[in-house]
């Protein structure tokens, strides 16, 4: 049986964010969506619990300052989850926000994000880094 | 044996010997010292040295009258320069020759004419009105290489002699040297307008351009290059003067090869940086030595400006193509998982969904291509007509209805508002951008207001929202082209194209456009067109 983690999406784009997580609601996980914005962070409270997951979908990496986004990472509920980074080039981010990430090249292909997704829950240890 | 003799030893015969043998040694001493300097008289302005020309030719001629007619390009005299006359009077009366008399003859002829009374020659036409009464004639032309540049023209051998043979040898010895002298001046004139044009050019140009010796001291430099330099550089050392980072060292090789340092960075005494290529050229003399460089600092700024525009631009059109696309990509996808099943109303909102993208798109797609047609000059084939404010008002509404929603939109229309000429569909456009705009930069649910007045031979259209209003920095740009406010281009989707072709729709409609805050809360941009009839 799949293992339905809890998975937070960080999303800068409120309407892809929103269809991504209605996909994984429906393979049964349990998720919060946090829309990514420039002036605030986050513009929804963070989620009470910590997920065991973090998929961050980006739109606009350029647009979006790594310090804000760091920052993000580093609240007590998302710090040391491993991040699942769905952007197009995502080199520079993942320089700045640290190893502890797996890229989806395929962006805009949310097929490919609930694949890692379910990948992710199926490891046996769901703890392991992913690099 | 020699013997001196005091004046008073002298009979009145061997006086008056002595003092024609004074009066020639004078004229020779002139004549030597005028011969020395006019060729070499090339600093001298050219009208100055005319005139020394003919007053000169009048004391070493003895002549009464000397006049000096200069030629135009066509051979015809264009001014005269005179000496002996009554300056004023001559100006004022006297006429140019006009080829019939005996000035026009030598003109013709292009010789030397000696004769001892005026009216006796052929020629002859006789003196205007007014004109000195004269009698014995020298002339001849001012020629060297074969190139006439005037006649000189003197009369009345003082004394009341006529010109002699000897005084014809020494006008055409003059002349020549006369000739010589007119053609170093003007040589001299045209290297001073050449000068001052490349000092000018060289002073224009937005790069530093600067020359050295061989030590690589600084000898000239441009405005730029001074400016850069920030103080004094003549006679120092380019190093002393330019820091450059990754710039190139002198001296120059000696095969003196122009080389070129495309990426060197200028850093200014106030520590400005400033990207430069760096080019060094020598400068040779007539055998090829190489005397020293002439260098040039070309600012990169302008072409790194519009490279980092062109990155922001391709970045920003690729971001807004790729975000609608990415959208309809996930609905679409979403509905294909096989592993779900999503109910009837689900669906519908995903197609809802990749229908409202894909107009995101359209409308990206048609503003590019607007831009586009505005470039070629489309909007110069408007289709203009008389239109009442009101339907065109309407159609704004109408085409924005689907941005705006259920917000509330309300229009006023002052009291007798004409007709204005204009393209209905340009203007509908213009008004859709506007509603469009404004729906966008304020929160769901805030008013927005449309208003339309005459003013004079304008008819003024506002739309007002309630948002954030502006900064004087959109103010400033918000009409430009790719313009996206720092406060918003990351979170609201555009291309910076609307209110570009807005402005570019009415400025060909010779309307204005402009944007201010508004005086509660929010901004409003308002637009005027001209009236019907429109003259």
């Amino acid at each position: 049986m799949e293992n339905c983690g809890r998975i937070v999406v960080v999303s800068d784009d409120s309407e892809l964010g929103t269809l991504i997580a209605l996909n994984l609601r429906r393979r049964g996980h349990t998720v919060a969506h946090v829309v990514l914005t420039q002036e605030a962070l986050p513009t929804r409270p963070p989620p009470p619990e910590r997920p065991a997951l973090i998929v961050l979908d980006l739109e606009a990496p350029e647009g979006l300052h790594p310090a804000r986004l760091r920052s993000l990472l580093d609240e007590p509920w998302a710090s040391g989850v491993p991040v699942l980074v769905a952007v197009e080039d995502s080199r520079r981010l993942i320089e700045e926000i640290g190893p502890s990430v797996t890229m989806i090249p395929r962006a805009d292909d949310i097929g490919a994000i609930v694949a890692e997704a379910r990948a992710f829950f199926a490891s046996a240890d769901s703890d392991r880094p992913m690099v | 044996m020699i013997n001196s003799a005091s004046g008073d030893d002298l009979s009145a015969g061997q006086q008056r010997i002595l003092e024609e043998l004074r009066d020639e040694n004078l004229v020779l001493r002139d004549y030597v010292q005028t011969m020395g300097y006019l060729p070499l008289a090339g600093e001298i302005p050219l009208d100055s040295l005319l005139q020394q020309i003919v007053e000169t030719a009048g004391r070493l001629l003895k002549a009464r009258y000397a006049a000096l007619g200069v030629f135009d390009d066509d051979a015809k005299v264009a001014r005269f320069f005179v000496a002996g006359f009554d300056a004023e009077s001559f100006s004022a009366g006297l006429p140019f020759p006009r080829g019939e008399g005996l000035l026009g003859y030598i003109v013709k002829e292009r010789r030397i004419v000696r004769v001892a009374r005026i009216r006796e020659h052929p020629a002859s036409v006789g003196f205007p009105a007014g004109h000195p009464t004269m009698t014995s004639f020298l002339g001849g032309p001012i020629e060297h290489n074969g190139v006439i540049y005037g006649n000189l023209y003197l009369t009345d051998r003082v004394g009341g002699t006529e010109f002699s043979a000897a005084d014809e040898e020494l006008l055409a010895i003059f002349a020549r040297q006369s000739a010589m002298a007119i053609e170093n001046a003007k040589r001299f004139d045209r290297l001073q307008v050449e000068r001052s044009s490349l000092e000018a050019i060289f002073d224009s140009l937005r790069d530093a351009v600067f020359t050295t010796d061989l030590d690589d001291r600084i000898v000239r430099l441009n405005r730029r290059a001074s400016e850069w330099a920030g103080g004094t550089a003549v006679g120092q050392t380019v190093k002393s003067v330019f820091d450059l980072v990754d710039g190139l060292s002198t001296p120059i090789s000696t095969e003196g090869e122009a080389v070129t340092a495309e990426e060197s960075t200028l850093v200014l005494r106030d520590g400005r940086r400033i990207p430069v290529e760096h080019v060094m050229s020598p400068i040779r003399d007539a055998g090829g030595r190489v005397l020293g460089t002439v260098q040039v600092l070309r600012d990169l700024r302008p072409q790194r400006e519009v490279e980092q525009l062109k990155a922001n631009i391709i970045s920003l059109v690729s971001h807004e193509l790729r975000t609608p696309l990415s959208h309809i990509k996930g609905y679409a996808s979403t509905m294909l998982q096989p592993d779900v099943q999503w109910d009837a109303a689900t669906q519908r909102d995903f197609i809802a969904g990749i229908d409202r993208q894909a107009d995101r798109l359209a409308r990206l797609i048609s503003d590019l291509l607007e831009v586009s047609r505005l470039d070629a000059g489309g909007a110069a084939r408007l289709d203009r007509a008389a239109v009442a404010p009101q339907s065109l008002v309407e159609r704004g509404i109408r085409q924005a209805s689907a941005t705006t929603g259920d917000r509330q939109i309300t229009a006023t229309f002052g009291p007798d508002v004409p007709l204005v000429y204009a393209d209905p569909s340009h203007i509908e456009r213009v008004l859709t951008n506007l509603i469009e705009n404004a729906a966008k930069y304020s929160n769901e649910g805030q008013p927005i207001q449309i208003s339309v007045v005459a003013d004079g031979d304008e008819v003024i259209f506002a739309v007002e929202d309630r948002g954030p209003g502006l900064t004087a920095e959109e103010q400033s740009h918000l009409f430009e082209r790719f313009y996206r406010s720092p406060r918003v281009k990351h979170r609201t989707p555009g291309t910076g194209l609307g209110l570009a072709i807005c402005q570019e729709i009415i400025h060909a409609h010779e309307g204005r456009i402009w944007a201010e805050n508004s005086e509660g809360r929010g901004a409003v941009f308002r637009f005027s067109l001209p009236r019907f009839p429109h003259l």
